[in-house]
């Protein structure tokens, strides 16, 4: 008995209906032109090396070819991707590279394609549940990752660390705002909104308006949403 | 053989081909793990070479350790469980499940003029453990596998289960016959379990024998199961579907990329004369788990897959078998033909 595969195909950016298409495409994730196989009406298609990619490569690979100077939309179309879960330590290299993508195309810092391998080499490190089990979220060290990186902080650095740990801390009491039981989609967005508003108030830099990540497209995803608690759900 | 049985008729129990069972049955002497039990800790293999006793594996949430020889009465429940939890006051899921079960043995064994008492874990009289078992759940199908000490041998039981993990003490356990200083026959034993589940359960029992499925399935779970090291001491057990069939399990991206069609098709092709024996699943990543329907069952090997993006896959009785690339049409169908 074969279980008949479901020959119907959404669009994981938009939902919408995908149909065939046979002509060469641009990868709305990583800018790859391929044959397509299905596109949406909105012209979103996914290359077939993104779509078995895994959850770093991934990360990489959109956010080294991304020209987006919004971290939120670059967070928010990585989170799109059936490779990211609902709930994962992906979420927290996801902040960090798509800071630091965001920073980069800015032209503000010296930042290159390793910066994504440190950030992810370095995110991979925070355990999933780290925020109930040490009491840190890996989306608020995902943004201490991201200040790091962006200034080589390290631990013998005067000012670059103590940024880094600020900026951590910052996004942390933001995220442990929200309540629980946690949510990394919530974790993210409230990272990036909390790195945006330091990286104006230290650095002068201003990224272009954020993304309103509201209401959020996973909401329906999340076994554990917490609903109307949750200051992105609508 | 006996857990095999077990197996069969909670698996037909979940499929909807029988109804709530209880199963009352004497096997040789054995100790029995649960799923996550240790074979090499939580037995004393000395004592059980020394009285001929078999070491088995029943599937279990528990790493609890059963002993039962021919003085022991050993019970299999196999039951929706959902509409348990309107017979018990301060409901808690899953102890109350537990407790209910074990309130029957108490009940019917209170027939004997012992003051049995229960609780979720064990059944048990001043203070002294009488009957424990295993339980297994498959969302609200629950199967409980115990044994009940009527004249078993304490001195045996003790030793073949007394290591460092469960030190056994003799005050711990005892049995219905020791309780009451006399040997007692296991026939009545049967009847009053019966009539303890029936008054706790708000039941009547009809008796029955195995249907022909389950007759097929204990045999195919014997085989691929029950008679191997690979499952009695290592826990290893092959992912079977359902009433037992050979599963093929397919994980691919979504949408489905080239080589992901091509996997699926090559496995159409090789099953094409096997779909009888043979179900085929294709998972798709990001797609959730109720891609098959409410009740999903999905390998280890397949959460693997998905955990650690490797993809696509084919999977074969829970053994992750082709990846990241299309196998041959003589490859699959070779893998195929030694699972079924």
């Amino acid at each position: 008995m074969v279980t008949e595969m479901e020959e119907v195909f959404h669009c994981c950016l938009c939902k919408k209906l995908m149909s065939p298409s046979s002509e060469i495409v641009e990868c709305s994730l990583c800018g790859k032109r391929e044959k397509a196989d299905y596109v949406c009406p909105d012209g979103h298609y996914i290359c077939e090396g993104c779509r078995l990619a895994s959850p770093d490569r991934l990360v990489k690979k959109v956010c080294k070819a991304t020209k987006e100077i919004d971290p939120m939309k670059i967070a928010i179309l990585l989170m799109k991707h059936p490779a990211i879960p609902m709930h994962g330590s992906e979420h927290h290299y996801l902040v960090s590279c798509a800071l630091l993508a965001a920073l980069r195309n800015l032209g503000k810092f010296k930042i290159d394609d390793s910066a994504f391998d440190k950030a992810i080499s370095r995110g991979k490190r925070v355990l999933f549940g780290s925020c109930g089990l040490w009491g840190v979220c890996g989306a608020a060290v995902g943004v201490g990752i991201a200040v790091s990186v962006a200034t080589n902080a390290t631990m013998m650095s005067d000012e670059e660390r103590s940024l880094s740990m600020q900026a951590a801390s910052e996004a942390l009491s933001e995220i442990a705002k929200i309540g629980g039981p946690r949510c990394c989609k919530a974790s993210t967005f409230a990272a990036i909104e909390t790195a945006a508003r330091f990286f104006e108030r230290k650095f002068g830099i201003k990224f272009s308006s954020l993304e309103n990540p509201r209401p959020c497209y996973f909401k329906l995803l999340n076994d554990e949403c917490l609903g109307d608690k949750c200051p992105y759900f609508r | 053989m006996n857990l095999a049985v077990n197996e069969a008729i909670f698996r037909s129990r979940r499929v909807g081909l029988t109804r709530d069972t209880l199963r009352l049955w004497q096997g040789p002497n054995s100790v029995v793990l649960g799923t996550s039990g240790s074979y090499r800790d939580d037995v004393n293999h000395e004592a059980c070479r020394k009285y001929d006793i078999e070491i088995v594996r029943a599937v279990s949430v528990s790493c609890e350790v059963l002993y039962s020889d021919m003085g022991s009465l050993n019970f299999t429940v196999a039951v929706d469980a959902a509409p348990l939890k309107h017979l018990i006051k301060n409901y808690q899921p899953v102890l109350s499940e537990y407790q209910i079960l074990n309130e029957g043995i108490a009940k019917g064994l209170q027939r004997f003029g012992v003051d049995l008492k229960a609780d979720p874990s064990v059944v048990y009289v001043d203070n002294r453990r009488i009957s424990k078992a295993l339980p297994l759940w498959f969302y609200d199908y629950m199967l409980f596998q115990g044994t009940l000490q009527i004249n078993t041998d304490l001195d045996v039981y003790d030793e073949v289960i007394r290591t460092k993990r469960y030190p056994e003490r003799k005050d711990v356990s005892t049995s219905l016959g020791r309780k009451l200083g006399k040997n007692i026959e296991v026939d009545e034993v049967k009847k009053a379990l019966v009539q303890g589940f029936e008054e706790r359960l708000g039941v009547r029992f009809e008796e029955q024998g195995l249907i022909e499925d389950e007759q097929k399935l204990i045999e195919k779970l014997y085989r691929v199961k029950y008679s191997l090291s690979k499952w009695n001491v290592k826990a290893r057990e092959p992912f079977l579907i359902g009433m037992g069939k050979t599963t093929v399990e397919v994980f691919v991206a979504y949408p489905p990329t080239s080589m992901c069609r091509k996997l699926i098709e090559l496995v159409r092709d090789v099953v094409s004369d096997l779909q009888d024996e043979v179900k085929v699943m294709i998972w798709m990543r990001g797609r959730g788990v109720y891609q098959h329907g409410p009740y999903p069952e999905m390998s280890s090997a397949l959460r693997t897959a998905e955990k650690q993006s490797i993809i696509p896959v084919i999977i074969i009785n829970g053994e992750l078998k082709f990846r990241e690339s299309v196998p041959s049409k003589e490859d699959l169908r070779k893998a195929l033909l030694d699972a079924l």
